[in-house]
């Protein structure tokens, strides 16, 4: 992993690049609070579609999982397509491995996962997530240090 | 003043003398509809119908089918799936039993249940409750009734068991004689016709009772999970649905103007009545004061 984490931008891009789930969650701003029913809706129905969806006979058996690449010897290229070839391959086995441990076929799970796509790209793609996102990584905001009266006071002494 | 109690009965008489024109209309309509009930068997009908019998602890509720755009369809309580229609007379019928949402004679896994839940988002009336006006004979008066189903040799091994369904009165199997006391259900009860018993025996001693618990023992291996489950199924496809509808709003915390809307005309409409005739001096209420006639106009009496 790389990344200068010396400032709050930098972080935030890099973890925007690692395409962390809760994340990009918790960046995600909503008007109020109804968005966090709709996440919490959104997740119950995926729940209550997997469950349905249960078929023992049916489930994949999980495959080992894929071995790191060997980056040794490989240019900067070559070791970026191994390291991006072992990701797919892994989040692939991930994938079987939730379907097995679910019991789910996994020709269902991958419908379920398509089905949900568009609802979670709306969460992403909600104008409001834009503009703050936005926001955050062009504009420093100054927040006051010492708030109220009592605040106020302290930060004089502060100050002093 | 002298006050007088009438008798009670005297009373009642007097009630009926006064409120005879109400009170006739109501014992005519209500005995016809007894009558009816009677002497109507859902499942016999004068013309043909597809037909839908959801077997429940209690009740038996009967359903007709009106529309077969979905693969499903949905009651209050939940969700059942369409499969091969057994005949019976010129109807044919879909048999299930509350909690099962695959008809009792198919029980083998629908796999596309879940594409159907996924992709059939629309909200369609597939079925209509179902009322017999006309009895077709006099001999659907018999109140106990059995429904039995009998599985015919496959063509193909590959293939299912034909269906069919047999409506009897239950006097005509041997199980049951006909109560004297009169009632307005029937009574329906559902077999199938066992295997192991010889051929010859005793008519009754071949059928054999089909209950959930039998059904949900045959479906055993299948049902690990909720996918059998009609009341899940029924709640699953209602919040696809939902959320489908509404999924922008709720991600941002929108509110439907439409019931803004809704409201505003009911109040309206509330205003413009009171306005209209009930306020004083309202241009249609029956107390508007006609203006007083011009000077040498004699109104006639």
């Amino acid at each position: 992993m790389s990344g200068n984490f010396g400032d709050s931008r930098s972080v935030l891009i890099e973890s925007l690049r690692l395409k962390g789930e809760d994340f990009a969650l918790s960046n995600v701003f909503f008007f109020n609070k109804k968005g966090l029913k709709a996440v919490q809706t959104l997740f119950r129905l995926r729940n209550d579609l997997l469950n349905f969806a249960v078929d023992i006979d049916a489930a994949p058996q999980v495959p080992p999982p894929p071995n790191p690449p060997n980056l040794e010897g490989l240019n900067q290229d070559e070791a970026n397509n191994a390291q991006s070839n072992y990701e797919q391959l892994l989040s692939y086995w991930l994938e079987i491995k939730d379907a097995h441990n679910r019991k789910v076929p996994l020709s269902k799970y991958r419908e379920i996962e398509d089905f949900l796509l568009p609802y979670f790209k709306t969460i992403e793609a909600t104008s409001a997530v834009k503009g703050k996102r936005f926001m955050a990584l062009t504009r420093t905001i100054h927040e006051p240090k010492h708030q109220g009266f009592f605040g106020k006071l302290m930060g004089k002494e502060g100050d002093e | 003043m002298v006050q007088t109690v009438l008798p009670f009965w005297v009373q009642i008489l007097v009630t009926l003398n006064l409120y005879w024109i109400y009170i006739l209309p109501a014992v005519l309509l209500g005995g016809i509809f007894g009558l009816m009930r009677m002497f109507t068997m859902p499942l016999l009908t004068r013309n043909p119908h597809e037909l839908v019998i959801i077997f429940g602890s209690s009740k038996a509720k009967v359903y007709k089918v009106v529309g077969r755009y979905l693969p499903f369809f949905l009651t209050k309580k939940g969700a059942y799936w369409f499969s091969d229609a057994a005949p019976l007379g010129h109807n044919l019928l879909h048999v299930y039993f509350e909690g099962v949402n695959q008809p009792v004679y198919a029980l083998k896994r629908n796999v596309d249940k879940e594409s159907h839940i996924m992709s059939h988002r629309e909200n369609i009336t597939q079925i209509k409750g179902h009322t017999v006006l006309i009895p077709p004979s006099m001999r659907t008066f018999a109140r106990n009734w059995v429904l039995i189903i009998k599985y015919g040799t496959p063509a193909d091994k590959d293939k299912p068991a034909p269906i069919t369904v047999e409506l009897k009165t239950a006097k005509s199997v041997g199980l049951g004689k006909q109560p004297y006391k009169l009632g307005l259900f029937k009574r329906i009860g559902v077999y199938q016709v066992s295997q192991q018993v010889a051929e010859g025996a005793n008519a009754s001693k071949q059928l054999q009772t089909i209950t959930v618990q039998n059904v949900i023992e045959k479906v055993g291996g299948n049902v690990k999970g909720m996918n059998f489950s009609s009341s899940f199924s029924g709640r699953l496809i209602k919040n696809v649905r939902r959320v489908e509808r509404n999924w922008q709003m709720l991600l941002t915390g929108g509110f439907d103007m439409r019931v803004i809307l809704v409201m505003i005309v009911m109040f309206g409409i509330i205003a413009m009545a009171y306005l209209l005739f009930l306020a004083p001096n309202a241009p249609l209420s029956p107390q508007a004061q006609l203006p007083p006639p011009p000077p040498g106009v004699k109104l006639p009496n």
